[in-house]
């Protein structure tokens, strides 16, 4: 296990490191200025002598490699500053992270509650209609736009009824609308997946001879559980790497102070340096999830093969 | 009287015309499709039509639907949006199939380093999580139309050459491709005409699925602010500018958002139908 665990590891290396390349070159691919492209508006207004000497103090003179190599030390040693505010990225960053960790935690929590007793309900009764309903209710949470169930949440709830908070952070009430929205896609997903693995398992041999042993239906439903919530498992956790990306228009919504929101803003105002950098840190954060979700596969699975 | 021959239909169409998921979804997405063009015929007036003395009107018999903060009829803006959100739907996946489907065509066939360059490369793109990506994109590259489906389809690109590569694995081991090889079939004429036909079912699948996915993504990008820029308006800017109005105006928000589930509804029934019926491992 250690070995697997060091060899998956060292196959994020070259996924690391384009990450950041692919980040970096993006400025670079931008038609036009890069420099226009960092200061925005900014450019307007100055001579060449100014525009040379900026040019000169970001380094955009040098070979495109230096420049790869300095946004790389520049990020981790959090040098790396906004165009806008001067503030090191990394500082903004780690200062948001808190928050959207809290959100994602909270509504994945939720999502799970909700959704693995939905799916275990729709493949015990399969082919009935709680099945049919719960299916239903599937295709709604992967059709229904969060942004807009957001929107439609806070009409109800924060404007019309007023028993919600429609924005903002700081107390508990703040959380409950962004992590419902956040968690109705993940519930769509993780029923559908628990439903479907708890089919696959109830029609294996080993549940057969359970129930042709007269095992109670409440033991063999036991037994099959321990392995169909294994892909389960999986599935949850690359929910939760999403999550952590994938706040950006929730958090903007109901103006939640994550990283999400800040990457909006960094968009907005064309801060490009916060941009790359929030990109990179959600990236790798994303990636080294998903190995823990593999390597907690793995754990839980005798089956697979450390080879 | 003679016997009038019966063109037996191919077992496939046969048993997607049995499937109720598919039924629906194509009978619906027909319907939306068909809205979006004929909009300039069915729409009451243009959709940039400003009338002052009849803003933010609620639902009544002279406009359906409403109209918005320049009087400009909420029907007709939907109806047109239309054609901008079920474009922005299609474009990326045509984008993002047609490049992924090549690059995992010529992984999975040539292998060894071009299998391990294209991959790693697709590695890459999957370690940006949701919209992340797109988002990066446009950071960058600035908002727009063009640009939102660039970033959406480069964002597809990986799903589509994991899948094709995965398949042409399996199909590059059949004795037909041998077969053809033996017959002195060159490269491009093997790939194109004999493992190409045969990673299709899934390919069409995964299309499907990937055109919903694109039109909640480019609605989402619309809605930033970040898609289609006023006056051309889509669903998801419609929802966007709306916002302002609430919770007075809420046909603002209630129509478009309804639009949006509907369409992706129907593709997504649409998708788990031709699973079932494409998909020789679901029986």
């Amino acid at each position: 296990m250690i070995r697997y665990t060091l060899r998956r590891l060292l196959s994020l290396v070259p996924v690391v490191f384009g990450v950041t390349l692919l980040v970096f070159l993006l400025l670079k691919l931008t038609p036009g200025d890069p420099l226009v492209a960092l200061l925005g508006e900014d450019a307007q207004g100055m001579g060449a002598a100014e525009l040379a000497r900026l040019r000169d103090a970001y380094g955009l003179n040098d070979p495109w490699y230096l420049q790869y190599g300095r946004f790389l030390s520049d990020f981790i040693t959090g040098q790396l500053a906004s165009v806008r505010t001067g503030t090191p990225v990394l500082t903004e960053i780690l200062a948001r992270f808190p928050h959207t960790l809290l959100l994602t935690t909270v509504a994945l929590a939720v999502a799970v509650l909700v959704a693995v007793p939905l799916g275990i309900l729709a493949a015990v009764k399969r082919r009935t209609a709680w099945d049919a309903v719960v299916m239903v209710m599937v295709l709604l949470g992967i059709s229904i736009p969060s942004f807009w169930l957001a929107v439609m949440l806070m009409l109800v709830f924060a404007l019309n009824l007023g028993w919600l908070p429609a924005s903002g952070s700081g107390s508990p009430a703040n959380l409950v609308l962004p992590a419902v929205t956040l968690a109705f896609g993940s519930v769509a997903l993780i029923t559908r997946m628990t439903r479907a693995s708890l089919l696959g398992t109830l029609d294996q041999d080993y549940v057969r001879t359970a129930r042709a042993k007269g095992l109670p239906r409440s033991g063999v439903l036991r037994h099959a559980l321990r392995n169909a919530l294994i892909p389960v498992v999986t599935v949850v956790g690359l929910e939760f790497g999403g999550l952590l990306g994938g706040a950006a228009i929730t958090e903007s919504i109901f103006a939640w102070p994550g990283l999400g929101r800040l990457t909006l803003q960094a968009i907005q105002t064309r801060d490009i340096h916060l941009v790359q950098g929030i990109t990179v840190f959600i990236a790798v954060l994303y990636t080294f999830v998903n190995l823990a979700v593999d390597l907690a596969y793995a754990a839980l699975n005798p089956r697979v093969q450390y080879a | 009287m003679g016997t009038v021959p019966v063109r037996s239909r191919h077992p496939v169409w046969r048993k997607l015309g049995r499937n109720l998921s598919v039924k629906t979804g194509a009978t619906l997405l027909f319907v939306l499709v068909m809205l979006a063009l004929l909009a300039p015929v069915l729409a009451p007036e243009a959709p940039n039509t400003q009338n002052w003395f009849n803003r933010l009107k609620p639902p009544n018999p002279s406009a359906w639907l409403g109209t918005d903060d320049f009087g400009r009829s909420v029907l007709s803006r939907i109806l047109h949006g239309g054609r901008v959100s079920l474009l922005s739907g299609v474009l990326p996946v045509l984008l993002g199939a047609g490049v992924g489907t090549l690059l995992g065509l010529l992984a999975g066939y040539i292998g060894r380093t071009a299998d391990t360059l294209i991959m790693r490369v697709m590695d890459v793109l999957l370690a940006f999580p949701g919209l992340l990506l797109a988002l990066a994109i446009l950071g960058t590259l600035g908002p727009g139309f063009q640009n939102a489906v660039l970033a959406i389809g480069i964002g597809l690109m990986p799903t589509f050459a994991r899948l094709v590569r995965a398949e042409v694995l399996q199909v590059k081991q059949g004795e037909f491709v041998e077969a053809a090889h033996a017959l002195g079939a060159p490269h491009p004429r093997v790939l194109l005409r004999h493992v190409l036909p045969n990673v299709a079912s899934p390919l069409i699948v995964q299309a499907t699925v990937s055109v919903g996915y694109a039109i909640l993504a480019a609605a989402g990008l619309s809605f930033l602010g970040l898609g289609v820029q006023p006056p051309v308006s889509d669903w998801g800017e419609m929802l966007s500018s709306g916002r302002r109005f609430l919770p007075q105006a809420w046909w603002l928000e209630v129509f478009p958002g309804v639009m949006i589930a509907l369409t992706v509804l129907s593709i997504n029934l649409l998708g788990d139908g031709l699973r079932d019926a494409l998909d020789p491992r679901t029986k």
